[in-house]
């Protein structure tokens, strides 16, 4: 039961799972599947949070971004600089391009002036030329000075017209034209007043003849040249011009003092000055600390060089200042997109969070309110759909407890059902679950009986209307798969019309017919009522079939059971039934017991009849109720049935052999088989509902019948019945026989066996016996053991104890045969060993497979010997008044029957006075609680402590001490002991009858013997009391068992004698008085009286003087 | 226990039955019912041997008369021999059974008995 439950609590759990909406909690009893598996510790992996990643991606993006743009800017800066020095380069060739263009412009003006010199007819001269000279001067701008000298290098004609005749041949560009160059640029020039850097370029003026002529030189400062470049050179650019000896020839940076700076020690000015442009990477300026970049580019055609550089600091402090602000700007745009994205991850993440604890608060059952997210618009659809998921969720889990709560209810319907130990029970919790689960609150359930449906249990119906519409169905009985029928309004529903007063008495509106069926097959209905029109949904119905079902497997399951129990009842009962018919072999007792047994097991009453000699008997009635089974008894002792009329079950049974069964009693069923009025009311005051009425038979005999009947309102008596009643039938029916057979067995063995055991013992004189048969087992198994008394020919005594291995008729026919051929070998006193040989080849050539255990024991009273013979037979026990018992061991020998040719010898002893010899089969030994050893041990002790005068009182003594209730053998035992003899009176008491008498005289003769009375007068004494004993068996007691004494007295030469006995002469003593002739023709007196108590005869007989004794 | 037995001499005519043992009471009936079907209709007589008895009592006797009887019809005879002196003899005689049935002291007068032709 526990364990159902804790399926339910996982069911729900499950089913929640399944479901997917339950939680994943990390820890809990869920998932036992798991043990064994790897175990997860949590179903999340640790991640990281949207947010943090967010925020981290965003940093690496922006540090990443941080770098490309260093990056971007170190090469920037490297172009930068690059282009730089490419602007330096391009400058410095422009400059240096501007200054050629100004050296070819003189070298063209002092062409074109040459040539119209030497186009000059007049000699070049002051004032032919002077004039020209100064124009061009003005002309230029340029000019420091332009003047002629004549072949010899005299100033001949200037611009300003002074100093003319001055020497200038010393000048180095002079000597050069002097040795023949046609043109000439000198290097660096100081002035000679000006102190100013002069340049001069030179040419020579020839004849039409060829002939020198002079020299045309025009003296110019190159830094106005430069100052005419329309360059604009940046104010930190520094701009220098060298000659081709590396003097400067120019700077913009008026702090070196020009002339004196030698810069041809500088590899990029030689390589200038060599015609290749150089680009300065990093060069000394004119200050230690001014590292400069920039080129130094020849100046073509003059052989200069031109170098423009600019300060490496300040394109340094310029990049630096650049790069800071594009950092500066880079980390405004991080920091702007930091909190941008801070604030989007804010606006994202936190609903989402939200939304999350949200979740799992659904997820964890409850119902939050969602926190009000409508901005942004993604989350607001987010949370637009989670609060659609919540509600659908919600929705669902309502449905899905309703679904469970109707399912637990079904469960608990379930297993109340399946514990319902009663029909009721389960109707009872069918109309709880109809009510807790689809609301019907006035419902009903019913059964099909027969073809009928039969109210069973109802809320909220009167009796009115269950007795008016009891038995309606609205399927056929042997409907199969009925489907239910749902009348909302039964006011339109014609089918009901037969039906409509009494529903609408009760005040029903609307119905439902729900079938109870089981395997499609239908057992039974709900019917369910509404006051109102109620139109079922689907889901109502199913449920209502649900439960259905649950009953009709309550219901089957409940029918198996009982089915199931009413069969081991069955069993049981007949069980029962068998273990009393067994228990007794008194077959009216035993029919007794049966049916009181019957009832109420079968019935609630029962009627048993025998069949005894051709009439039919009543025996016994019983009924659940003792008064009433006190008045059944007394009703059907008094009532004989009627043999003519077989149409009563009890009648119909016994005649024609066959079961009867009446399911329904009727009145008018039973007045179809009675005449009787007495007898239908009396059976229809007993409440008769069922018959079945059973023959008892046996080999094809009818001993009886018994009539079983129900009285109860609820039970019929049905095939199962039958079959149980049938079957107790015939065991009781075979109970009887066996014990009428049984009977007839018993009777034969036990006359049989009695018949051979001599009954009463014989009295010999002069000894003591003592003797019990015990029949040990029950039923007809009489046993083999018997004992024998009796007196040989010569006087001794021989004594028989034996067993006939075997039970039953055959072992006491055997037992008798054994006793009677013993008895007849033994007659003429043979010896011992010899009887015993003879009957053992007796018993070998005509008694195949049966053996005989025997002791054979002849006594001689007069001399008090025992020979002893056993044929296999337990050891005689000798129990002496002064000494310990013991076992006579020798004279043993071979069972009887078992070898043809077995010899037997004799153990002889003698016995003293009072020494008991006891001989006993092994019934007295013989237990199943003890080994034989043990039981003989026991006996031997038991001997000890039992000595008594009285054997007859020592038998008993050790028969009750050796045997208990747990015997089964037969025992047969004799105690036999000589007596003190010297008693000059003989006692006898004998039994009145005719075989006695022979013994009466054996005993007289032996005490005449003993007291040496002469033969003659024993003989005619012997003659007497016999004939008084012989009146005695003939006369005094009739029929009826009696005892004769006989008293003897030898006293003073007389013998004295008195035979009496207890009862009443039928006739007058000594009838035809030939008796009373002998005894008076041998006897001296003879003296009859008659008493109230009995007839008493004396006799005496005087002794002849020569026998006195 | 054997009382008495009884040995059949069966003759051409007659049978002589001795008796050995003792009769009383007790065995007289079954006595009887052997001598009679000794006798059978074809025997003219029928000769009782009481010799070797060693008892007998009043129901003997009653026997004795009771065999007389039942053979007078028959035209059988019935003799008794016993010997005289004898208790058996003593007793058999104070039965006056003499007056009845030739009682003889010796088997051979017995027989000599027998032999005689029955008086008309």
């Amino acid at each position: 039961m526990f364990e159902s439950k804790a399926t339910v609590v996982d069911c729900r759990v499950d089913s929640r799972v399944d479901q997917g909406f339950a939680p994943k909690r990390r820890n809990g009893p869920r998932r036992p599947m798991s043990r064994g598996r790897p175990q997860r510790v949590s179903v999340h992996p640790r991640r990281w949070t949207l947010r943090t990643r967010l925020s981290l991606g965003v940093i690496a993006l922006l540090v990443l971004l941080m770098l490309l743009t260093l990056a971007s800017y170190r090469r920037v800066f490297r172009d930068r600089r690059e282009a730089e020095l490419e602007n330096s380069v391009i400058v410095a060739r422009t400059l240096s391009n501007a200054v050629t263009a100004f050296t070819r412009d003189v070298e063209h003006t002092l062409l074109a002036v040459a040539l119209a010199l030497e186009a000059q007819e007049e000699p070049v001269s002051q004032k032919e030329n002077g004039a020209y000279l100064r124009e061009v001067f003005v002309r230029s701008g340029v000019l420091r000075a332009i003047f002629i000298t004549d072949k010899h290098g005299r100033l001949i004609a200037s611009d300003s017209g002074t100093d003319l005749g001055r020497d200038l041949s010393s000048r180095p560009y002079m000597q050069s034209l002097a040795n023949g160059a046609r043109t000439v640029w000198s290097d660096l020039l100081i002035g000679i007043q000006t102190g100013q850097v002069t340049v001069a370029h030179g040419r020579t003026i020839r004849a039409p003849d060829g002939t020198v002529r002079g020299y045309f030189v025009a003296a110019f400062f190159p830094h106005r040249v430069l100052e005419r470049i329309p360059v604009t050179i940046p104010p930190d650019a520094r701009v220098l011009v060298v000659d081709r000896r590396g003097s400067v020839l120019y700077t913009s940076d008026p702090r070196p003092s020009l002339g004196t700076v030698d810069l041809a020690g500088e590899s990029d000015v030689q390589r200038a000055l060599s015609g290749q442009p150089v680009v300065v990477r990093s060069g000394r300026g004119t200050q230690p600390d001014d590292i400069r970049y920039g080129a130094v580019v020849p100046v073509a055609e003059v052989g200069w060089a031109l170098s423009f550089t600019r300060p490496v600091a300040r394109l340094e402090a310029q990049l630096r200042g650049e790069m800071a602000r594009q950092a500066a700007g880079v980390v405004g745009v991080m920091i702007l997109g930091g909190v941008l994205v801070g604030f989007v991850i804010h606006r994202l993440t936190s609903p989402l969070m939200a939304l999350a604890e949200t979740a799992a608060a659904i997820a964890d059952g409850q119902r939050p309110t969602l926190p009000p997210l409508n901005d942004p618009p993604e989350v607001a659809r987010l949370s637009e759909g989670m609060r659609a998921m919540s509600e659908a969720v919600a929705e669902r889990e309502d449905a899905l407890r309703e679904a469970l709560r109707t399912q637990e209810q079904i469960y608990r319907l379930t297993a109340k059902i399946n514990r319902a130990a009663d029909p009721q029970d389960i109707f009872a919790e069918a109309l709880d679950a109809l009510e807790t689960t689809a609301g019907v609150q006035r419902a009903s359930i019913l059964l099909l009986e027969g073809a009928a449906m039969r109210f069973k249990a109802w809320r909220g119906l009167s009796d009115e209307y269950r007795a008016a519409v009891e038995g309606h169905s609205p399927w056929p009985a042997d409907a199969t798969d009925p489907h239910p029928i749902l009348v909302p309004d039964v006011r339109t529903a014609p089918e009901l019309e037969p039906l409509r007063g009494a529903i609408a008495q009760e005040g029903i509106r609307s119905l439902a017919f729900v079938p109870i069926a089981y395997n499609r097959r239908l057992i039974g209905k709900f019917m369910l009522y509404k006051d109102v029109i109620h139109v079922y949904t689907p889901e109502e119905i199913n449920l209502v079939e649900t439960i259905a079902g649950n009953v009709a497997a309550g219901i089957e399951r409940h029918r198996t059971a009982e089915r199931v129990a009413r069969a081991e009842r069955g069993q049981r009962f007949l069980a029962e039934a068998s273990s009393v018919l067994s228990a007794s072999l008194d077959y009216e007792a035993t029919l007794r017991r049966i049916a009181r047994l019957s009832v109420p097991a079968l019935a609630d009453w029962c009627l048993i009849h025998i069949v005894e000699h051709g009439t039919v008997r009543h025996l016994e009635a019983a009924h659940t109720d003792r008064q009433v089974e006190e008045r059944l008894k007394a009703f059907a002792a008094g009532v004989p049935l009627d043999p003519n009329n077989p149409t009563g079950p009890t009648m119909f049974a016994i005649k024609t052999q066959r079961t009867l069964l009446i399911p329904e009693v009727t009145e008018a069923y039973l007045r179809t088989v009675t005449k009787e009025e007495r007898v239908v009311r009396f059976a229809m005051d007993l409440g008769v509902r069922s018959f079945l009425a059973v023959p008892l038979i046996a080999r094809g005999e009818t001993l009886g019948a018994i009539l079983f009947a129900t009285s109860t309102l609820n039970r019929n008596f049905d095939a199962e019945d039958v079959e149980l009643a049938e079957e107790l039938g015939r065991r009781a029916a075979l109970a009887v026989d066996n014990a009428r057979l049984f009977e007839q067995q018993r009777t034969v063995a036990e006359t049989l066996q009695h018949s051979l055991l001599p009954s009463p013992l014989p009295d010999f004189y002069g000894v003591q016996l003592a003797t019990r048969y015990i029949p040990g087992g029950r039923g007809v198994d009489v046993g083999g053991d018997w004992y024998d008394v009796f007196d040989l020919a010569n006087g001794q005594i021989g004594m028989v104890i034996g067993d006939v291995v075997g039970r039953g008729i055959e072992a006491a026919a055997l037992m008798g045969q054994a006793r009677n051929a013993l008895r007849a070998y033994a007659f003429d006193a043979a010896a011992p060993h010899l009887v015993v040989e003879r009957l053992n080849a007796l018993l070998v050539r005509d008694h195949h497979a049966t053996m005989v255990t025997l002791l054979y024991v002849v006594f001689d009273p007069s001399t008090r010997m025992l020979r002893l013979v056993s044929a296999g037979h337990l050891p005689p026990l000798l129990i002496e008044p002064d000494a310990a018992p013991r076992y006579v061991e020798g004279g043993r020998g071979l069972p009887l029957g078992v070898a043809p040719r077995a010899s037997y010898s004799e153990s002889t002893m003698s016995l003293s006075p009072g020494a008991t010899v006891l001989l006993y089969t092994d019934g007295l030994v013989d237990r199943r609680t003890e080994s034989l050893d043990a039981a003989m041990d026991r006996l031997l002790t038991v001997a000890s402590e039992t000595y008594d005068n009285n054997a007859e009182a020592m038998l008993d003594r050790i028969l009750s001490s050796m045997l208990d209730s747990s015997a089964e053998d037969d025992v047969a035992v004799v105690a036999f002991r000589p007596l003190h003899v010297g008693n000059d009176a003989l006692n006898l008491r004998l039994p009145a009858r005719p075989e006695v008498l022979a013994r009466a005289r054996h005993i007289l003769r032996q005490w005449f013997d003993e007291k040496h009375i002469p033969r003659e007068t024993a003989s005619e004494i012997i003659v007497a009391v016999g004939e008084a004993a012989a009146n005695v068996v003939t006369h005094a007691y009739g029929a009826a068992e009696g005892e004769i004494d006989i008293q003897m007295t030898a006293a003073a030469g007389e013998i004295s004698v008195m035979v009496r006995d207890f009862g009443r002469w039928r006739s007058s003593p000594g009838g035809g008085g030939l008796g009373c002739a002998m005894m008076r023709a041998f006897m001296d007196s003879v003296e009859i009286q008659h008493h109230e108590t009995g007839t008493v005869v004396r006799m005496r007989k005087q002794l002849s003087v020569l026998h006195v004794d | 226990m054997v009382q008495a037995r009884i040995t059949l001499d069966v003759r051409d005519e007659f049978v002589v039955a001795g008796i050995h043992g003792e009769i009383d009471l007790f065995n007289v009936r079954s006595i009887s019912d052997s001598l009679v079907d000794a006798t059978s209709n074809v025997v003219k007589a029928l000769l009782l041997d009481l010799s070797s008895v060693t008892y007998l009592d009043s129901a003997g006797l009653k026997l004795l008369f009771e065999l007389a009887r039942r053979l007078e019809p028959r035209r059988q005879r019935m003799g008794v021999v016993v010997p005289e002196g004898s208790l058996i003899g003593r007793i058999v005689r104070l039965s006056n059974i003499a007056e009845i049935i030739p009682v003889m002291s010796t088997v051979d007068e017995g027989l000599s008995w027998v032999s005689r032709p029955r008086p008309l």
